[in-house]
């Protein structure tokens, strides 16, 4: 009863007011739906703290295990978290103090990475041939070339209009075809669960 | 026709015989037929119980029980046909192959011979038959007589056929007709004399049970229904049938008999020497010679001289087990002190014999009188037993008298008066018999002979039950005096041998029939092959079902393969992948070539030297609407500013954002930071800071939920007065997540939201299909998006702005270029790993 029938009740009771409140211009209905989205990004703050500190207490175990691997990490994780979180509670999320760390740390932290990944992606691309020799990889490279060379507006700017719209149409092409099945997944499971075919929500 | 163990098809018929094998009682393995433990388990096969059973069942019992244990002889060969098991079970088994001889009609068929009272033959008996009889078949001389089972009744011995004449009377019972001839005679007078039937003497004689009086010997038969006798005559034909060696020996060997001690000593020392006297008359030469020298081994001893009795050596051709036979035996047993005559006693005579004389009495009677005192020892020479009688009158013709036993002889007299004639006939091997056996009478009385309990192997003893044990007369004889060679060969063979471990001994089954080296039997070949006793149906053959699939072994053996692997033994682990030396020469240089293409383009190429020639507007083409949306953000209007951007992507999207913040603070927009990235907002407002935002800013904050949280977040009432939405970001999911949100919103708003977007150059073609909707105003990508933007909005480019357009060009033609070449070397140099 709790573990099946309860649970499923209230998913599908929560999946058809908000559903509903979409479709049908109802006042209850609309404010049901927002309430009940609130709730959930209640329950996903609570999420988050929750992840916080279990990211805290992984590390901080790490810490104090003898052999346990990349202790060194470990600490600079639990201190700069707890130093963020100190800061931020602090001076709030535009302090100059969390500017600063954001803009000279983590963010050409993160732009260098990216960068080695450019060098390495090109690096993959020269060898790929060689490694794996079929129809794929040619269409691959010939993707990544066409694709660069509709970048290039230096040998002949009329030609970048054309390889654009190609390059667009094939992208645009397959990614809608990719997001119509996505979209028609996510409608299959959200009746599954309205319906209760589905029931994640008790571990089945 | 009995055949040889392990033939599988009969020798005469040739149709195939069961199969019998032995089922072992604690593993259920059905094993070959001779073994005396299980091959698998080398549990015992045959329990002394069921070797030596104390009860025989009835021919009816045997035939409902025929997958049962069987036959109870150790040195026999087991019958491999069904029925074949003798039934005379009152005697020894070895006693029985001695005196009975092949009676029953072989089935032509195959089928199970038929338990005649007269007691099939063992095996090893009728090997000996049929060789004989090939033998005679070879010889023309003995053609007439041949002894192959074809004979017909009428042809055949009285002893063969077991309607001996005088045991024809009506009152015989049926355990008469089961006792083998030459034993019935022993018993033809009693039959005789239980014909007479003289008054009962229920109240005066004290009556025993058939089974109770043989002990192990018989069967659990009941007794045929007891024939009362007059005691006094009853005694007397008791007494006169029966050796008086044979009929002390029964006496002691019978514990359930009460005697009184003193009074059945002193008649039994009367019986004795009135029987020395009277069956010297009756009894055969050797047993005439037997009375005889126990008259003079009483005087012997008596006079304390045994030197006299030491120079008596007929012992040979005399096997030592046949010594046992004689009465001297009691000489070397123990005997009571009350008696004074130790001829006579009871105890040197082996319990065996003593049930032979007890049986031929109780089968024709099926009582025995306890009363002593009332037997008389006069015993009407017409009344002796038949085959003393045969013995008596064919002990005058020399040519029996050399070798013939006397139950052979009979055999092969056929007719009366055509002994003389029938008896050259006589294989040798019989005729040898009697006289080596009389020779072993005087032999047993050499002092030097320990017999008594020595006849019998421990081994035996042990197989026995023990209360025949406990009665036996020589129960109480001193094992120690037992000597290897009071062991006939045949059994030393027989005794079992411990095999192998999971070993059983199989190779007994597969003997050869070698000649016996010595005695009676010298020459002759399938003597007393050890075979077991247990005959089993074909259908029981079920053990071999149970073999275990090779799929299980293997799986055991992986199992125990894993197990027995020490701990610190190293396990397999994955090996590293050497790249090759070229690779990181390879990373230098695509390094080198970029860190130098970007200087290059920013400080040593010249000012006016520009690559880009083309203007970046034709590459954004919403970037004029992008431009014309946002230029409708009226001053201090709420615009909802959502950075959907990673960190590695921060740099890129500040180029792209830049302008935008830049004509939002030309239209004194109203800028609220939001965010489903937790350091989101802090990187919107770090971007207004770097653009000197001089308009209103606020921090709209981490939206949690993804699109719950925007969907929440633009259906609160703070969001009402929002018009215009801008979307920075550089994923595709989060990107979809705002446009979805946003278009839903404006809907149900009903008067509309407008959306602008900025993406990455990475995200633009997943974004692609949203971009070119209505519900995106204007968008831009990369940061040709973001010049494009610029020169839309009419900015002159400036200087770092063209220079960071001619490096992004040239970065691409190098990428590009990197990759035509390796393309054209992997082409050239082949695929990787291949010859």
């Amino acid at each position: 009863m709790f573990k099946r029938v309860l649970p499923t009740v209230v998913a599908a009771m929560a999946g058809l007011l908000i559903l509903l409140g979409y479709f049908v211009p109802i006042g209850f209905l609309g404010t049901m739906r927002i309430v009940l989205v609130q709730w959930a990004t209640v329950l996903a703050a609570f999420a988050l703290l929750l992840a916080y500190l279990n990211i805290l207490r992984v590390h901080v175990g790490r810490l104090f295990r003898k052999r346990a691997p990349n202790r060194v990490a470990s600490m600079i994780l639990v201190l700069a978290s707890i130093m963020v979180l100190v800061l931020v509670i602090l001076q709030g999320s535009d302090g100059e103090f969390v500017q600063a760390w954001l803009s000279m740390v983590l963010i050409p932290g993160q732009s260098a990475l990216l960068a080695l990944t450019a060098i390495t992606l090109t690096l993959a691309g020269t060898r790929l041939l060689r490694t794996r020799r079929n129809g794929y990889t040619v269409i691959f490279l010939l993707g990544a070339l066409i694709t660069l060379m509709a970048a290039i507006p230096i040998v002949y700017p009329p030609m970048v209009g054309v390889v654009m719209g190609f390059v667009d149409a094939v992208a645009m092409g397959g990614v809608r075809g990719l997001l119509l099945g996505v979209v028609l997944g996510i409608v299959l499971t959200g009746l599954r669960i309205i319906l209760g075919i589905d029931r994640p929500h008790s571990g089945e | 026709m009995l055949n040889q163990d392990g033939r599988r098809i009969c020798s005469r018929c040739g149709k195939a015989l069961p199969h019998t094998e032995i089922r072992c009682p604690k593993c259920g393995t059905l094993n070959r037929v001779g073994n005396v433990f299980c091959d698998h388990c080398n549990a015992r096969l045959i329990q002394p119980s069921q070797i030596l059973p104390p009860d025989v069942p009835t021919p009816a019992e045997e035939a409902h029980e025929s997958s049962s244990l069987k036959s109870i002889q150790l040195p026999s060969r087991a019958g491999s046909v069904e029925g074949s098991v003798p039934q005379a079970g009152e005697l020894p088994d070895w006693l029985l192959d001695l005196g009975i001889a092949d009676s029953g009609d072989d089935d032509a068929n195959g089928e199970t011979d038929e338990i005649s009272g007269q007691g099939s033959y063992p095996d090893w008996l009728s090997n000996l038959f049929d060789e004989d009889a090939q033998l005679v078949e070879e010889d023309e001389e003995l053609a007439d007589n041949d002894l192959s089972l074809d004979l017909e009744p009428e042809q055949l011995p009285d002893w063969l056929i077991g309607d001996d004449v005088a045991l024809t009377s009506p009152d015989a019972g049926s355990a008469v007709e089961e006792v083998p001839d030459w034993l019935a005679g022993i018993e033809g007078t009693e039959e005789m004399s239980a014909a007479v039937e003289p008054e009962s003497l229920s109240a005066e004689i004290e009556t025993m049970s058939f089974s109770d009086s043989f002990g192990w010997g018989l069967g659990e038969e009941e007794a045929p229904e007891a024939d009362v006798i007059p005691a006094e005559e009853g005694a007397e034909l008791l007494q006169a049938d029966v050796p008086d060696w044979l009929s002390k020996a029964r006496k002691f060997d019978e514990d359930e008999v009460v005697f009184d001690t003193a009074v059945g000593l002193e008649q039994e020392d009367e019986i004795s020497d009135q029987a020395s006297v009277e069956s010297s008359l009756e009894l055969p030469d050797w047993l005439a010679e037997l009375g005889g020298v126990n008259a003079e081994r009483e005087e012997s001893l008596a006079a304390g001289n045994e030197s006299a009795l030491s120079g008596v050596d007929n012992t040979v051709g005399l096997p030592d087990w046949l010594l046992s036979l004689v009465p001297g035996e009691a000489t070397a047993a123990p005997e009571p002190a009350s008696v004074p005559a130790p001829a006579s006693e009871p105890v040197a005579m082996p319990d065996w014999l003593s049930d032979i004389g007890a049986e031929s009495s109780g089968v024709s009677s099926g009582v025995f009188t306890k009363h002593a005192d009332t037997v008389e020892n006069e015993v009407p020479e017409s009344e002796g037993p038949d085959w003393l009688e045969h013995v008596v009158a064919e002990a005058a013709p020399p040519s029996l008298a050399s070798g013939v036993p006397a139950f052979l002889g009979e055999e092969i007299q056929g007719e009366p008066g055509a002994f003389e004639e029938e008896a050259t006939e006589t294989p040798e091997w019989l005729q040898g018999l009697e006289f080596t056996a009389a020779d072993a009478l005087d032999s047993s009385f050499a002092p030097d002979v320990a017999l008594g309990k020595a006849d019998m192997p421990q081994w035996l003893q042990d197989l026995r039950p023990p209360e025949v044990a406990g009665e036996s007369g020589m129960g109480g004889a001193d094992t120690s005096v037992l000597v290897p060679a009071d062991i006939p060969d045949w059994v030393q063979a027989l005794r079992p041998e411990a095999g192998e471990q999971g070993k059983g001994t199989r190779d007994r089954g597969r003997w050869a029939t070698l000649a016996e080296p010595e005695g009676p039997l010298v020459g002759l070949h399938g003597v007393l092959p050890g075979l077991a006793l247990v005959d089993m149906t074909p259908e029981s053959d079920n053990g071999r079902k149970d073999a275990i699939p090779e799929a299980v072994i293997q799986q055991a053996q992986f199992w125990q393969s894993l197990l027995e692997q020490p701990r610190s033994a190293e396990r397999p682990v994955a090996r590293k992948v050497r790249s090759s030396q070229a690779s990181p020469v390879v990373r230098v240089i695509v390094f080198l070539a970029f860190a130098l293409l970007s200087l290059f383009a920013f400080l040593l190429l010249p000012a006016d030297l520009q690559f880009v020639q083309t203007m970046p507007r034709t590459l954004a083409p919403g970037a004029a609407e992008l431009v014309t949306s946002l230029d409708r953000v009226q001053p201090g209007q709420r615009v909802i500013v959502a950075w959907e951007c990673a960190l590695p992507y921060a740099d890129e999207m500040f180029q792209i954002a830049a302008p935008v913040l830049e004509h939002l603070d030309d239209r004194q927009a109203h800028l609220v930071f939001v965010s489903t990235i937790p350091e989101g907002t802090t990187m919107g407002m770090s971007l207004a800071q770097q653009v000197r935002y001089q308009s209103e800013l606020s921090d709209g904050g981490y939206l949690l939920g993804n699109d719950n949280g925007i969907a929440a977040y633009l259906g609160a009432s703070e969001a009402d007065a929002v018009q215009h939405v801008v979307v920075l970001s550089s994923q595709s999911e989060r990107f979809r997540w705002w446009v979805e949100q946003v278009a839903l919103t404006g809907s149900q708003r009903g008067t509309g939201l407008s959306l602008s977007v900025a993406v990455t150059a990475s995200v633009k073609p997943l974004v692609a299909p949203y971009l070119q909707t209505d519900a995106v105003q204007g968008w831009i990508a990369g940061y040709t998006g973001g010049l494009a933007y610029r020169q839309s909005r009419g900015e002159v480019l400036t200087d770092f702005h063209t220079r960071a357009w001619d490096v992004l060009m040239l970065g691409h033609w190098f990428v590009a270029a990197l990759l035509l070449l390796g393309m054209l070397y992997s082409l050239i140099a082949g695929k990787k790993g291949v010859q």
